[in-house]
This record gives structure tokens, sequence and C-alpha cells, in this order.
């Protein structure tokens, strides 16, 4: 009896224990509010906050789930002020706090934002000059700049009238973030940016999650922004040199035009990266020496987030664990993904800290051949063990970004914590540093540290500059902005400036030099130096950028034209010569062009000469052959195609100076004057097929079916037709067979599959092939990659001699562009080998002894 | 009698030898999975349908492992084969925003295995969260 209720007892203390065990969700959900109370503690320190004299109330403003919640706030003894939709000001008894702060319908609180009577201006203006240009009344006029972050105080009275889209990418679409910490970034970044640029035109996109992000990047782009200013990152996401989809879509929005602008991020002490390295062979990395386990601090209430990944992308068969040990290396949590080829190379581990104590990171080897090289950051906590180069983030490595990091506004020295270069590919990162540690009105006087501060004061630049010079493509704003800079650090770009600190006056000062472009047009005769005594008579369009506004000017050389420094120009010869002809320009330094219009980057003085040949008098003697031809456009020289398109063409040339005309079926060829005129025209297209274009030899094509060339050499003249598609009422598809379907492999051995794409109602788009659940360690290849049915591609299956020999299942998924998907299976078998287990030749041994003997009784009983 | 030993016993020894290739054949079948079963779900999504197929509590998995998890629907990145792909239909999915061939969606967490079984469908996971640049100093 005693026993039983002994037990009973022990069985309900530890129920009861259990039920207290403390849960990281509900500790997650009050870790916002446990900062915010810490920050909101009214003391001497924060003025904003302050306990009325009268009551020994606080006056907060509160964001509500709900407006529906106002009753729930009420029943705390709450009065109420003001209301503005779910948003409340309200008096709040001293008391009444932890139990307010701690509620499930408050999404966050704050102090009731005060008018400001002078705006509070980054320290950062004038620390890189910025202050130099707005008293020449450069101020970032009309230029639109996007702003990509988690929150916005749109009200905010220091951006308010920049203001001229707000749009949340986010699911529940709030502008504000959710939080205050998101709230109040993003709008401590618009701040800096306009403080900078005080005329910029603002366009502030939040988000939460990598595919918002993406979202709000595109729309950004599509509507037309120059400039996009970014103070977050990603990790894990792919590897970190360039190639994860994050930094595609970046170097995309470059392409189109965009400056994308982003932060280093803040981790040089947060970062260890290395090659797994395992000396003593008992599974576990080794950060230093033999050290296996990598410490660090962290407080009470903070969010431990440890992040490890490995260069083993996509999807990876190296299995490393994480784990996250407390003080006495008690095991407190893990992150455990399995490795086997088909997952990423990633692991991850959310931890909230219960107290102020030191947490050890280990790394161990659970499956999988060879090491690969790690990269582990731990945010906000600073390792024992720590790398500081290649603690970019992602897309600070991206190619397409101008990637800022962390200088002391008042010292323009590095930051510590700024992360730095090279990317995983070898890159020089950051591009530029730019001034943290400045005023805000969101995170108070000389409060705003991070890269996260720095890269608006270069996004405001560049606002700057293109306000301007409103033709600056990202390319040469950034080749500016470099070049403009104070190099800091080691000689010329480095790993932790960049090319140095921001300087937005020397930077103006670039793009208000002028370069000459200086114009010639030789006979090719005459080769520089050795310069003709007089020009030719020739007209050039030149269109160029002066003063920050686009011209078109008629020109004849030789002729100089000053041009802003940094800026496009393009030249194009628009005499019609009847004694020359052009052959190419010499583009100073690039070399030979052999087109009818140069493009030039003004970034020095330049000598641009046009060269041309002497046309040679008619000469009835002298011919030239012209072989004119019909192809279908898929086949594009130097693909030949195996039948002409059955079209006519006429040719009208002279020969023997007499003008003769011939029309026929290509191939076929004439012989005509040299220095004559020749002209073709298509009479004929051949049913299936249009008319496309004419390949005018050297000269480009053009789309007329009439053609004029002049006949100065032997020419292949090429008339392009475009096959007609029949329309049809039936659906258009393919079908899929495979040869054979099973194979038998030894782990090793490369198998080869044929799929066979057939093509159903005149299916002819191209199909590109995957195949997908490989055996490990074995890879897949298809030749060719793209086909148009009816063809086939063989699939080459690359094995491993450590691919375990098993059955398996490969699936290829084959897709067109038109969105039609079929996949087929191909299977694969071990090939046999004998193998003989010594457990089952001795049972059957006796197996058969035993039945031996028992036949042997029975003969001796008969 | 010997001579009918003798002959047993050869007859014995190659019996042996044929049965202990066939049990060797056998095991070499199965002692490996093969790759029968290729997860396309994130660990942490497949513990979650794990804990939810126990009756266990989920939306608290969900909420310690930062997963979203809202009346039956979890927010997840279907990564499609290719951008041309769609999502496929009969699944329940609530499309939030798409990428190129990336779909941020809600769906059915009795779903998400099938869906994940589909040819369409490359891989599923938790969709990844920003790190502020900003720092405390």
């Amino acid at each position: 009896m005693k026993f039983k209720t002994l037990a009973l007892a022990l069985i309900l203390t530890f129920t009861i224990l259990a039920s207290f065990k403390p849960s990281l969700g509900n500790n997650e959900n009050k870790v916002g509010n446990q900062i915010d109370l810490k920050s909101f503690v009214p003391t001497t320190k924060n003025k904003n906050l302050t306990l009325s004299e009268e009551d020994g109330s606080i006056k907060l403003v509160f964001k509500l789930n709900d407006e529906s919640d106002l009753v729930r706030l009420l029943k705390n003894n709450v009065t109420v002020e003001a209301s503005y939709k779910n948003l409340i000001q309200a008096k709040v008894p001293a008391n009444a706090l932890p139990k307010i702060f701690n509620s499930s319908f408050i999404l966050f609180f704050k102090p009731p934002s005060k008018a400001i009577p002078f705006a509070i201006q980054s320290e950062g203006v004038n620390s890189i000059q910025a202050n130099l240009l707005h008293l020449q009344g450069v101020f970032g006029e009309n230029v639109k700049v996007a702003i990509i972050d988690l929150g916005f105080d749109i009200s905010n009275p220091e951006i308010q009238s920049n203001i001229v889209e707000y749009k949340s990418f986010r699911a529940d679409e709030d502008i504000t973030g959710g939080s205050l910490e998101n709230l109040r970034h993003g709008t401590a970044c618009a701040e800096i940016l306009i403080d900078v640029a005080p005329k910029a035109k603002l366009y502030l996109f939040n988000f939460e999650t990598d595919i918002e992000f993406l979202a709000a990047l595109d729309y950004a782009v599509n509507i037309g922004v120059k400039v996009i200013s970014c103070s977050i990152g990603f990790v894990n996401v792919g590897p970190y040199d360039g190639t994860s989809y994050i930094d595609e879509a970046v170097d995309e929005a470059r392409a189109k035009g965009v400056l994308f602008v982003v932060a280093a991020g803040n981790e040089a002490l947060e970062h260890w990266s290395g090659n797994f390295k395992d000396e003593d062979g008992d599974g576990f990395h080794e950060f230093y020496l033999k050290d296996e386990t990598n410490e660090f601090l962290a407080y009470k209430g903070s969010i431990i987030r440890v992040f490890l990944s490995w260069n083993d992308w996509p999807y990876s068969n190296i299995d490393y664990d994480l784990y996250l040990l407390d003080e006495s290396s008690n095991l407190i949590a893990y992150s455990n993904n399995p490795q086997t080829g088909f997952q990423p190379p990633i692991e991850e581990i959310l931890f909230v800290s219960p107290k102020t104590s030191v947490y050890r990171i280990v790394i161990e080897k659970t499956g999988g051949e060879g090491n690969a090289k790690l990269h582990l950051f731990n945010f906000d906590f600073n390792l024992e063990h720590y790398v500081e180069s290649e603690s970019l983030t992602c897309p600070a490595e991206a190619k397409g970004s101008l990637t800022v990091g962390a200088v002391f506004f008042a010292t323009k020295d590095i930051e510590s914590f700024s992360s730095r270069g090279p990317t995983d590919d070898g890159r020089i990162k950051p591009d530029l540093t730019g001034p943290d540690g400045v005023s805000t009105s969101s995170y108070g006087l000389s409060n705003f540290f991070g890269t996260s501060a720095s890269a608006p004061h270069v996004a405001g630049v560049a606002t700057l500059l293109l306000s301007v010079n409103p033709n600056l493509a990202p390319d040469q704003i950034q080749s500016i902005l470099e070049k403009g800079a104070i190099d800091k650090g080691a000689l010329g770009k480095d790993n932790i400036y960049g090319s140095g600190v921001i300087d937005a006056f020397k930077a103006y000062n670039l793009i208000k030099e002028k370069r000459t472009l200086e114009i010639h047009a030789h006979s090719i005769g005459f080769q520089y130096p050795n310069e003709p005594s007089e020009e030719l008579d020739v007209e050039i369009m030149v269109n160029y950028v002066s003063d920050g506004l686009t011209r078109n000017e008629i020109v004849k050389p030789i002729s100089k034209i000053l041009v802003d420094y940094g800026t496009e120009a393009s030249l194009k010869i628009i005499s019609e010569l009847t004694n020359y002809s052009l052959v190419e320009w010499d583009d100073y330094g690039i070399g030979r062009v052999k087109t009818q219009e140069l493009k030039l980057f003004m970034n020095e003085d330049k000598i641009v000469i046009a060269y041309f040949k002497l046309l040679e008098a008619f000469n009835a003697s002298k011919k030239a052959i012209l072989t004119i031809h019909a192809h279908s456009n898929d086949f594009q020289y130097p693909n030949e195609p195996p039948n002409e398109v059955k079209a006519k063409i006429l040719i009208n040339y002279f020969e023997d100076g007499l003008e003769k005309s011939v029309e026929k079926e290509p191939i076929f060829q004439v012989s005509a004057d040299y220095n004559s005129i020749a002209k073709l025209t298509v009479t004929s297209i051949p049913s299936g097929f249009s008319w496309l274009e004419w390949d005018n030899y050297r000269f480009g094509r053009t789309s007329s079916i009439n053609l004029t060339v002049f006949v100065d050499e032997e020419k292949t003249l090429i008339a392009y037709f475009k096959p007609e598609i029949e329309e049809t009422n039936m659906q258009k598809d393919f079908s899929l067979s495979i040869s054979p379907q099973t194979q038998f492999f030894f782990p090793g051995q490369t198998i080869n599959y044929t799929i066979f794409v057939s093509s159903i109602n005149g299916f002819d788009s191209e199909v590109t092939f995957n195949a997908f659940d490989l055996p490990p360690n074995s890879t897949a290849q298809f030749y060719p990659q793209l086909i148009k049915p009816n063809a086939s591609t063989t699939l080459m299956l690359r094995t491993s001699p450590v691919t375990p020999p098993a059955l398996y299942t490969i699936r290829i998924i084959a897709s067109s562009n038109d969105n039609i998907v079929k996949s087929i299976e191909a299977h694969l078998e071990p090939a046999v080998i004998p193998s003989f287990k010594p457990e089952s030749i001795i049972s059957s041994f006796i197996i058969i002894i035993i039945f031996h003997i028992i036949s042997l009784r029975r003969r001796r009983k008969l | 009698m010997r001579k009918f030993f003798k002959y047993g016993l050869l007859i014995a020894i190659l019996s042996s030898l044929m049965i202990s290739v066939i049990i060797a054949q056998k095991s070499f079948f199965t002692s490996f999975e093969g790759n029968k079963k290729p997860e396309k779900l994130e660990n942490l999504l497949q513990k979650l349908i794990e804990v939810y197929s126990k009756g266990e509590n989920a939306e608290s998995f969900a909420e310690t492992n930062g997963i979203f998890y809202k009346e039956g629907k979890v927010r997840v990145v279907i990564e499609l084969i290719n951008e041309q792909a769609n999502i496929p239909e009969g699944y329940g999915v609530v499309i939030e925003k798409r990428y190129k061939n990336m779909v941020q969606a809600l769906v059915p967490i009795e779903n998400l295995e099938a869906l994940s079984k589909s040819p369409l469908v490359k891989f599923i996971r938790i969709p990844k969260e920003p790190i502020l640049m900003m720092k405390l100093v």
C-alpha cells in the first residue's frame, strides 16, 4: 500500500514537473515583448517613457490583433486617449504592465511618437560629404528609390512626404511588419536615405519570407525604380558564390538597369568557415587545433540562431549534424536533417536562452564520403573561434549587388563586426563601406549601428548622382562611387573596406568632370598613328551626355566633344558616300569593330576613327560572285540545311556594264561587275513558310524583302523564311518511351537508357529532361538535354563504386515550354554476384546430412 | 553402405552450396532499402506530419520550430520541377506568392506528403526568413 502511494506520488510529481517543462514556442512568443519591455522600462535613459506624476500610469501606443480586442485591453484598467483602427493610445497603470505585455492580442507597443520640432539627421550625411551636394542644390530629386525591408512606419514625419508608394508583400499585408523591431528597422533605413537624398521618391516594400522578398524585388524592378536599398540578408539559401536563387534575382535586377545596394552583414565575429576536420577520427569537427566545441555567451531571453551549411549544393549526400550544448556540455538543441543525396546541405537551430550562460556548438559528421567546406553563422553572439573572411550573407555576395560594409561615422575605421569577403568563388567584397552609429528618430541618437545603417547612405549617394545624370547605368554608378571612395586598408580594393569609404562629393565631382571624345574619319590606307593630311567629308550622328542631358549632334571630322565622365556615347555614319564604304570603327583601346553604330563608355578621353575603303573605279573586267540562298529559319549559318526553301528570288545586277535580271530558286550564283549595285527581291514564297529576313553578309539582317548590296567583294546572301505551324483543333502533346526500361549494374558502372519523344498532333516544341530519385552518389546527364520530337535522348547514369547495389526506380521528367509535363520510370537492378555465406553453407549441410541419415535408416529397414 | 554415404556426402555438399547461393542472393536484394521513397519534404515538415499523425500538439511543434501552421494549413515553399510547371490540383493548395518555379503556399497538413510525391514537385520546404543587418552594441 505504502509502495503504491509512493509510486502514485512520484508519477504525479513527474507529471506536474513535465507540464512545467519550458516550451520553446511559448518563450519565443514572449521574446519580442521581453526585449521591448526592457527597452521601455521608465528610466532616466528612456526619455520617451515616463511615469505620470499624477497617477503613476504610462502612456503607450498599442497595436492590437484586431479592433475588437479593445474590449480585452480595457479590462486592464487602461484609459484610452485616442484610437485609429487597431492602433490605440492609452494610459496604463504601472502595475498592469506585466500582464498587458504578455497578452496575446497585442501585436506590439511603443511610446507615442511626438512631433519632432527639428528633424534628426544622420551624422553620416556630413561624414560622407553629402551636405556639400545639398549646398549645390543636389537633393536626389525625381529619382525613384525603393527600400525593401521588414516593416515601415509610414506616418514617420521624417519620411512621410517622400513616400510615393508603399506595399506589403507579406501574406498578412501588414506594412508595419508585425513587430516593433521590424517597424523600426525599415523606417530607420528610409530615414537615412532621405537624409542623404532629401527629395528622392520613396517606394517602401516589406516582406517576411524569401519568396515574398523575390516578389518585392521583381515588383520594384517592373515599376522602374533606379536604386534599391536593402539592409537584410539570408543564410542557408545556397552557396556563397553568387549562384543562389536570390543572387540570380539580384543579377537580373542589375541587368535591367537597377542598382541593388545591400548591407554586407555584421557577422565577421559570428562566423566560422573552413573544411571539416576530424584528425582524431571521432566524427566531431575540430574548430581550432583539437577543440571540438565553439563557445559563445548568450543572455537570458535572447534567441540563439545557429546556421550551418556546406559546399555540396543543391542536394548533398555528405551528412553533418549540428548540436548546441550548455555550459555543462549537456545537449539542449540539435539539428539532424538527413542528407542522403536528396536534401540541401543545411542544419539550423533556433533556441531561446533560458539564462545568461555559455553555450557550445558542435558539428558531427554522420554520413557520406569526403569532407566539405563548412559555413557556420551564429547570429548576435560572437564565437570563441571565428573566421572573419567569407562572412558575407546572401545576397551581399551576389555579382549584381553593390555590397556595403560598415565604418564608424566619426573615425571611418572598419567596424570589427562588418562582414568581409571574399565570396566563395574568390571575388572581392564588399565593394564600398559606409557610416554607421548614426542618429535616427527610430533608434534614437547615435544608436543605429551595423551595415544596415551603412547601405542606405550609399544608396542615397547613388540617388544624388542619378539626379545629376539620370542616364547613368548601374555599372557606371558603381564605377564612379568606387573611384570616388576614400581608399582605406590595403592599397586598392580589398576584402575589408572594398574600394574604400563612400564620399559623395568626390563622386559628384567625377560625374561633373568631362572627357573628350575626338572623332576622325580616314581611308583605311592610313592607320593610326599614320595620319592623313585631310579627313573624309562624312557626317556622323553622335549621341552623348553633357551636364546630365542627353544630346544628339551631327558632326564632321575632326570633331571634339566634351562628354560627362562615366556616361555612354554612340556614333553612327549618316552620309551616303559614293566613293567610299565604311569598313570598321577603331574604338580606341578595345579594338576594331565591324558595326554601323559604335558605342563607347566614356571613363577616359577617347579618339575614335571610322575607317573607309576607297571604291575602285568601274571596271567591267573585274567580277565578284554573288551566291544566293533561301533557308528555313531553323538553320542558321553555319548550320546548313540539307535542302533550300523553294522560294523564287529576282536579282537585278550589272554584268559587263549591262543591267541583267535573273529570277530563280536558290542556290544560284551570278557574276556581277565589281563596284556595281545589285538589287534582290523575293518574288515567291512557298506554302508552309512566311518571310523573315535577309542576311546581308557582314552588315546584318534586314526584314525587307528587297535588298540592295554594293558589289565590292564576293558575297553570300541568304533569304530566311519562317516555317508556318499548321493550326489544328487537336491538342498538341507528346509521349515518352524508354529502352530498355530495366538494366542491371555493378557499382561504378555507367548505364545508358534511350528515351524517345513522339509528337502527337503536330507537337514540335523543345522538350527538356530532368532525372530524379537517382541512386546515392550517382549522376545523370542527358545527351542532348533539349530535343524536338520525334527524336531521342540518351540518359547517361553514372553510378559510383560506393553506390549501394539495390533496386532503384529513377523518375525521368520531360517538360516542354508550353507546360506539358510527362514522366517515365527507368529501373535499375544490381547485377547478381553469387556470394557464399558460411552460416548458410553449414545450415544447409546439416539439413542434407539429416535428410541423408533418415533416408539411410529407411533403406536399412527395407 | 560406405559408397552410399560417400555419394550422399558429395550430394550434401553440392546441395548446400546451391542453397547458400540462393540465400545469399535473397539477402543481397533485401539488405538495402534502395531509393523507393526519396524524401522531397524538408525534415522538419516530416516531423510535423508525424506529430500531427500521432494526434499530438502539431500547433505547439510548429511554433517551437518556426513553422507557420494555422487552421490545419502549413505555409511552405513548393519548388516545382521547372518554371513552366503548375501546382498540381486536388491538394487544397492556397497560393500566396510565386517566383519562377518556387511557390509560397498554404497546404493542408494531411495533403503535404501526397503533394510532395507529385512528379511536378521537386522539393517542399519551410520559407526562409531574413536576418536584419542592424547591430546591437
